[in-house]
């Protein structure tokens, strides 16, 4: 009996070294291919391009970029707008799907029938699809700078974006139209304003039912067990049964989050100055690095997304540790 | 009975008139504005933007005249006829694995005969002279395509990943771990890049792949690595018995997993799968994004042709429209028409 | 000699589920083996038809000894009734019995299902053929499982609780074709509680306990007086 189970261990052995072999024959195949490739159209390797200046201009960054700066910094400035917008969108899509989740829970034909079309409606339709629709068909057809559409003297939403006060030195600003633009004050540029609604939209419909299916997966006793011991609907609702239901919501909606952090890569077409647009796009062209610039570009996203998986799961077991003690 | 109900649940207290009273708004306003802006001050005759200078509402007659750049991108209009054949026959193809009979038919021809009908009619690689631009394929046809293909071989890919990671020894089972959560990783549209411009890297001298070949190559491996996770997660839903029984049975490995556990776990997650489907046909609108005027492309170009300048709304509602009606479509198929376990 | 037991230990990590087994089944006998929950009955027949690895000792089915090499060979051979019947959900009861027929010993279907529909008449449903599992009753069920073993046409067949998860009403039908089946000359090993199935048809019955076979006896004497103090004391909680 143990001799033979020897011999089935090394024959197994045998097979996972032939199957290593043949991974690392193709990947070094590849590889000897792109060095002849990259030689030959003579592309420079390794990554010191981070360090040299980058010399375009970012419509939007959120640490200081400037002529000298260089494409690392182009990275970071890319890097940091992903992550704005991001969090922007996380935020819209919790409190527009927490909105339609309820409206979809509640006992109330209206307000139901009005979440159920637009969780069937927005889920159903890609998401670039929408984000061309607000950036090109909504915010490209506001009128010109002149024309602005003004609130107050103060704010005002024009084609190049929403223009408003904001302190510069102490001092508040009001923005001030001069030739063909605003000066002065802030401006949420259209691009942001696009991806974040796109996504807080796309992402709300799936929030929503999340919200409406974790509502609903919480046991009907409890509901019975809260009236019967005097709280009111609301209170029941509040103290009972969400509670419970976000034990079933948090590692779904985790999921959303990473889905929103990977879909703002979809900045990229309409030129929002996200991780991709900037690196993956301009760095890209301007260096042809492609290997490098690419494979960087992927290594963070897969790392943000595994330290957010990461995150969750540790979340999860120590809730699940939780149940348990209940 | 009924409307004593429903007045009671929107009447009944404040609160629920009150949100009646929002959502009564919400609608109306949503109805009318609508209403206004597709049907009552839309036009829908005439051949230019001349027609429209008038309307109030919408302007169908671009949709109209530039409907066929949108169903075949730029094709020309004699080799339309590849495009049709080949969308009849995939759909026959796939209609073809619904039944039991037919089944092992079906598998042959989506995975053998339709390449073959792709590289002939769409590469046209056996008859170059005819100068039919491959490049040309694009609009509603090229989503469909890259969408059929993306899914088709997602299967086998995902099957064998999910395998791997499953029961595979101990090098295989890190390696299917690495590649599935990778691409799951990352967006697609860095894949997209990736495989249109890193991969004709990889590729030894003189070896060039078109464009649609690349985008493809990046799509199959991303939702390969999807449905690898759906099958998967059917894997683990198949009771541990039934694998104890095959081999009671004497059935080896792979007959146990071929006529036992493949079939169930497919069939435990076929929702997941059109999920996953529907998932994907929405995602190819991302070639876009890298330079292909599939559906979404060819009404964004569209919308940037100086002789239709303005109609970008009309555009994208109507593009918007055709793929709800797919999407939704297919939410609403119902799981129980399962393509590859029967019954 | 069907099947031999030579001094035969199996641990699962720290745990020993059986230790120094010494059991020799001869052609056509049938055995029953009791015991408490966890003492190892159930591993003991998994480990004839190589469900499970065992560390010690020797196992000789048909006078050969088992080891991974046999792993396929005897399987088919060797057939087993599980407690949760293990039917296949997605099958058909009739392509649930020749399923491994077509597969294994590359029969045609015709002939299969000519068995199949042969051995579904000696269970008594041979009107269900149709239908999918899910559709039978749990004793219908059981059955359709008894075909399903008996359709690869084993010299020996292993029973692992077959009417535990039954309900009552349907133990007996069950049981009446596990008795038709020991009329035939087969083969059993049975794990079963079923005592007047032991009385009527076992040669013997295994009492087994932590692991170990405390007593083999014969089903008159172990019923009326067993020899071991611990199976009294299970025959008398039994009754109850």
């Amino acid at each position: 009996m143990k001799r033979p189970r020897k011999v089935h261990i090394k024959q197994s052995i045998l097979w996972q070294l032939v199957f290593v072999g043949m991974v690392i024959a193709a990947a070094s195949y590849g590889l000897h291919n792109a060095l002849v490739n990259l030689e030959a159209r003579g592309i420079s390797r390794g990554f010191e391009f981070l360090k040299v200046t980058a010399g375009f201009e970012v419509v939007q960054a959120l640490i200081s970029f400037g002529e000298g700066s260089t494409y690392l910094r182009a990275f970071l400035v890319g890097l940091l707008n992903t992550v704005y917008v991001s969090v922007l969108a996380i935020v819209g899509s919790l409190i527009l799907g927490f909105l339609v989740g309820f409206a979809r829970f509640f006992a109330h034909p209206l307000s139901r029938g009005l979440a159920k079309m637009w969780i069937g409606g927005i889920r159903n339709i890609p998401l670039l699809l929408q984000i061309f629709f607000i950036y090109f068909a909504v915010l490209q057809s506001l009128p010109e700078p002149r024309d602005s559409l003004q609130f107050g003297n103060l704010i005002f939403l024009n084609n190049r974006g929403v223009f408003f006060p904001w302190i510069v030195n102490g001092e508040w600003v009001r923005p001030v139209l001069e030739g063909f633009d605003f000066v002065g004050g802030n401006v949420v540029i259209p691009e942001l304003i696009a991806l974040a609604l796109g996504l807080t939209c796309y992402t709300s419909a799936f929030v929503g039912e999340l919200v409406y299916a974790s509502l609903k997966s919480v046991d009907k006793g409890l509901w019975e067990a809260s009236r019967s011991l005097g709280l009111s609907h609301f209170q029941a609702l509040r103290l009972v049964i969400l509670p419970e239901s976000l034990k079933v919501l948090i590692p779904p909606l985790t999921n959303q989050f990473l889905n929103v952090f990977k879909n703002s890569s979809l900045a990229a077409a309409i030129g929002y100055p996200d991780l991709v647009a900037v690196f993956a796009g301009t760095v890209l062209n301007q260096t042809g690095q492609a290997m490098e610039v690419i494979s960087i570009t992927m290594m963070v996203y897969l790392l943000i997304s595994l330290l957010i998986s990461i995150a969750m799961n540790y979340f999860n077991s120590r809730l699940a540790r939780v149940r348990r003690h209940v | 009975m009924f409307e004593k109900t429903f007045i009671k649940s929107c009447f009944g207290s404040v609160g629920a008139t009150l949100v009646s009273l929002i959502s009564l708004a919400i609608l109306g306003v949503m109805v009318s504005k609508i209403a206004q802006w597709m049907f009552l001050g839309a036009v829908f005759s005439g051949s230019s933007s001349e027609a429209c200078r008038e309307a109030t509402g919408a302007c169908w007659v671009f949709v109209k005249e530039n409907l066929v750049f949108f169903m075949y991108g730029m094709l020309e209009k004699k080799e339309y006829w590849r495009a049709q054949l080949f969308v009849s026959c995939a759909i026959a193809a796939v209609s073809l694995l619904f039944f039991n009979r037919t089944k092992t038919l079906g598998l042959w021809l989506n995975f053998l005969g339709m390449p073959l009908l792709a590289i002939a009619i769409i590469y046209n690689i056996f008859s170059p002279e005819t100068g039919v631009d491959r490049d040309a394929f694009g609009g509603l046809f090229l989503t469909l395509f890259v969408a059929y293909f993306g899914i088709l071989w997602a299967f086998p890919i995902g099957t064998l990943l999910a395998l791997g990671r499953k029961s595979g020894p101990v090098v295989v089972r890190l390696f299917c771990i690495f590649w599935i959560e990778v691409w799951r990783g990352v967006p697609l549209i860095t894949v997209l890049f990736m495989s249109s411009v890193l991969v004709p890297y990889f590729l030894p001298e003189g070896v060039e792949l078109s464009k649609l070949t690349r985008a493809m190559f990046g799509i199959v491996c991303f939702s390969g690595a999807y449905m690898a996770e759906v099958i998967r997660g059917g894997l683990q839903g198949v009771a541990g018995g039934q694998r104890e029984v095959s081999s009671a049975l004497g059935l080896n490995w792979l007959q146990s997993m071929r006529y036992v556990v493949l079939p169930q776990a497919i069939k435990i997650v076929s929702p997941a799968i059109l999920n996953n489907f529907i998932s994907l046909f929405k995602d190819t609108t991302l070639v876009a994004i890298i330079g292909m005027f599939d559906f979404l492309g060819a009404v964004q170009a569209a919308t940037k042709n100086s002789a239709w300048l303005g109609y970008a709304k009309e555009g994208y509602v109507f593009a918007a429209l055709v793929f709800w009606i797919f999407c939704y479509g297919l939410s609403k198929l119902s799981s129980r028409l399962n393509p590859i376990s029967e019954s | 000699m069907d099947i031999e037991f030579k001094h035969v230990g199996k641990s699962f990590g720290a745990f020993k589920a059986l230790s120094d087994i010494n059991l020799s089944v001869s052609k056509g006998e049938k055995i029953v083996i009791c015991g408490p929950s966890g003492s190892g009955k159930s591993t003991l027949i998994r480990l004839v038809n190589q469900l499970e690895d065992f560390d010690e000792g020797e196992i000789i089915v048909f006078g050969t000894p088992l080891s991974q090499k046999t792993k396929s060979k005897f399987r088919g051979e060797v057939g087993m009734v599980f407690q949760q019947f293990n039917l296949f959900p997605h099958l058909t009861v009739l392509e649930n019995i020749t399923l491994a027929p077509i597969q294994v010993k590359k029969w045609s279907r015709e002939a299969a299902e000519q068995k199949a529909r042969e051995l579904l008449a000696l269970v008594h449903i041979e009107d269900q053929a149709q239908k999918y599992p899910g559709f039978l009753s749990g004793g219908q069920q059981q059955r359709v499982a008894i075909a399903r073993a008996l359709a690869m046409e084993p010299k020996i067949m292993l029973f692992d609780e077959p009417t535990s998860a039954l309900d009552p009403e349907m133990i007996s039908e069950v049981l009446d074709v596990m008795s038709d089946l020991a009329k035939s000359g087969m083969t059993m090993l049975c794990v079963t509680h079923e005592m007047g199935f032991a009385k009527m048809f076992a040669d013997s019955v295994v009492f087994m306990e932590k692991g170990q076979i405390i007593e083999r006896n014969t089903p008159a004497e172990f019923f009326s007086q067993p020899k071991t103090e611990r199976a009294k004391e299970f025959l008398s909680k039994l009754k109850h």
